[in-house]
């Protein structure tokens, strides 16, 4: 069969379906309409253009990009003037993180895993990510219940997916970096990184590439507040 | 309003005396302001038999050797402080609606505070007799004719007086208590539930006012003769029954009673009203505020120290550059949402700091008679840098605090860049963060 026969036999079956069957509604459809995240290339490959509200998405790569992607989507989120927080469970997060997201830092894993439940059931929050812990089964259940609860959209950055409607992963695509050279030939920064991610559903799995810009050094050289350093970095 | 004046040529001074004499006065009505000084003390009447109240304040001021006391009764604290000051009788009661009438026969200078001295012949000019001649003249003719000190006169002289003798009552805030004989209650979660009633009926009074309570206090009185009092206080001011009953359960779980309880009183020690606030209907978030608020709220009460704003600095070190300062809930609620575009958002690679360094082993290579790292182990398993990209030196700090580093920027062979850097005081390495 060639690739272009594959999706008009998709139509077909899906046209008898709608014939045989005019009042069920397709699973993806069945719920509250999904949550855009502003990030086209991740809306393009998520079933119906976003986060799912009320059901459970897990990220199972804690690098490749994830934290990137999942800030610029709270943002896109967050400007549209629904809320949005990210529960930092390694407590990592960087100078870059100025707006945003409302972030909980809990001071270990327990008190993650209870601000978690506390603020998707809440239901004021259109999207919680939790990060820097690895919930057990039994936890994630709890939240999947939790997420069902409060009709918000939910990211968790942890291998186990069983509980998951959405099962996300990324990686850098080293090949593909692009670097700045020195006078002398030799690499002197990363430019942009390129990461692929796949979002994998019952009967559903796509991917898609980034082009990631990389703020390359966030170091001051200079101790004085508000002079240049070398590289003429103010802050 | 009826205020009592008792007056008296010969009030003791001194504070020892004022503060018996106002001790023996609160004895007999509710509300009591000294004023010794100038000879009065001014009782609140106000809904009680301002005449009994007199006889009973001047036998108890009898009893202190406090002769010569007169009193008077007014709707207004002039015609009180006048009839008092200048009847014969031991009690003056001005009848209700005749203030004005009982001043209009007497002198200008029974009024309080008097009329300057150059007053006197200003009025006398003009054959101003009394203070009924003076309360018939219009206000502007005595605004022109003796200033504004005339005019304060004028309106004293008309019974017009609004001198706040007594301030507003505060309001009493809601208690409960129960307290019983026939059985102690020794259980936790029995004393819970008697709280959780008590809850109700103050959460009930609160709502009633508009208000919220900040702060309460749970007074136990125990069988052997105790009492345990223990404050609670919630982060945002709410008249919601579950909060309270959440936020005391917590603080009842590190409570233990030396003996039975036998009585409860739940008292509210601060309020702060309940802001209602306006909304836009095309806000997304307005339908779920208060529930955000009430989780934020929650979240705080356990977690006092987990939400923060986060505010850069200018510090050398990345680990210490960003600051997180506690706001309070309805403030964190409140923050603004950042603007810009909701669609087409560009993801951007940021350092991710590890709270503290991890130590790190190291193997390195010589690269131009520098040192840069190749692989490290960070405990767990080995990676492989593909690419070292330093060092950026930075040193500064004084004594303790004194730091001299070399930063590395690394690329490992799975494509996570990370940044390394070695500490030349204890001259170890160490994984300071990652970029994702």
């Amino acid at each position: 069969m060639s690739a272009a026969a594959a999706p008009s036999r998709a139509t077909a079956i899906r046209s008898l379906l709608v014939e045989r069957f005019p009042n069920a509604v397709l699973l993806p459809e069945r719920s509250a309409p999904p949550l855009a995240t502003g990030v086209s290339p991740l809306d393009r490959i998520l079933p119906n253009g976003g986060l799912p509200r009320g059901r459970m998405v897990v990220w199972q790569s804690k690098t490749g990009g994830a934290t990137a992607i999942l800030r610029a989507a709270c943002r896109g989120v967050a400007n549209r003037g629904e809320r949005v927080a990210w529960i930092d469970g390694a407590r990592t997060i960087g100078p870059g993180w100025i707006d945003g997201p409302l972030v909980v830092r809990p001071e270990n894993r327990d008190l993650a895993l209870r601000a978690t439940e506390i603020l998707l059931r809440s239901g004021g929050f259109a999207l919680v990510i939790l990060s820097g812990i690895d919930p057990d089964q039994s936890a994630m259940l709890r939240l999947s219940r939790m997420v069902h609860e409060g009709q918000g959209a939910f990211v968790a950055l942890t291998d186990r997916g069983l509980t998951a409607s959405i099962r996300l992963s990324s990686r850098f695509l080293v090949d593909r970096f692009r670097w700045s050279v020195g006078p002398f030939g030799e690499v002197a920064a990363v430019d942009t990184v390129s990461v692929e991610v796949i979002a994998k559903a019952s009967g559903w799995s796509e991917r898609t590439t980034f082009l990631l810009p990389a703020k390359a050094h966030d170091l001051r050289l200079s101790l004085e507040p508000g002079v240049a350093d070398r590289r003429g970095a103010l802050d | 309003m009826t205020f009592v004046c008792l007056s008296s040529p010969a009030w003791p001074t001194d504070a020892a005396r004022s503060t018996e004499i106002g001790a023996a006065a609160l004895e007999c009505t509710p509300r009591v302001r000294l004023e010794c000084g100038r000879g009065v003390i001014w009782a609140d009447a106000r809904g009680l038999d301002g005449v009994a109240m007199a006889e009973r304040l001047l036998e108890r001021l009898e009893f202190l050797d406090i002769s010569d006391v007169h009193a008077g009764i007014a709707t207004t604290p002039i015609v009180a402080e006048v009839a008092a000051r200048t009847s014969e009788t031991r009690i003056t009661v001005v009848p209700p609606g005749t203030d004005r009438s009982y001043l209009a026969p007497l002198d200008v200078d029974v009024l309080h505070p008097p009329p300057p001295a150059s007053f006197y012949p200003l009025i006398a000019a003009i054959g101003i007799e009394n203070c009924g001649d003076l309360a018939r003249l219009d206000p502007q003719s005595v605004e022109v004719r003796f200033g504004a000190e005339g005019v304060r006169i004028w309106k004293l002289a008309r019974a017009d007086d609004p001198r706040p003798i007594f301030g507003p009552r505060p309001r009493e805030l809601p208690s409960a208590e129960l307290e019983w004989v026939d059985y102690e209650l020794s259980n936790q979660e029995q004393v819970v539930f008697i709280v959780n009633s008590l809850l109700g009926t103050v959460t009930e009074a609160l709502a009633a006012r508009r208000e919220g309570a900040h702060a309460v206090v749970l007074e136990f009185s125990l069988s052997n003769r105790t009492m345990v009092a223990l404050p609670v206080r919630c982060s945002t001011p709410t008249s919601d029954r579950r909060t309270w009953l959440r936020v005391i359960r917590a603080a009842l779980e590190v409570v233990t009673f030396e003996a039975t309880v036998m009585r409860i009183a739940l008292r509210v020690d601060a309020v702060a009203p309940l802001a209602d606030r306006q909304g836009d209907l095309f806000d997304f978030g307005f339908a779920t505020a208060r529930a955000t608020e009430a989780a934020l709220a929650h979240l705080l009460d356990k977690q006092a120290d987990a939400i923060g704003i986060a505010h850069r600095i200018d510090h050398p070190l990345p680990e210490r550059r960003l600051v997180w300062r506690f706001d309070p809930a309805d403030q964190v609620a409140d923050r603004p949402l950042p603007g810009g575009s909701s669609a087409g958002l560009i993801p951007e690679l940021t350092l991710q700091i590890l709270p503290a360094p991890l130590a790190i082993d190291i193997r390195t290579i010589m690269r131009r008679g520098l040192l840069v790292p190749d692989r490290y182990f960070d405990g767990t398993r080995n990676y492989s840098l593909s690419v070292s990209l330093g060092p950026d030196r930075i040193s500064g700090g004084f004594d303790d605090t004194r730091f001299e580093r070399d930063y590395f920027q690394g690329v490992r062979d799975d494509g996570v860049m990370v940044l390394l850097y070695r500490d030349h005081a204890a001259d170890r390495w160490h994984l300071a963060g990652w970029w994702d």
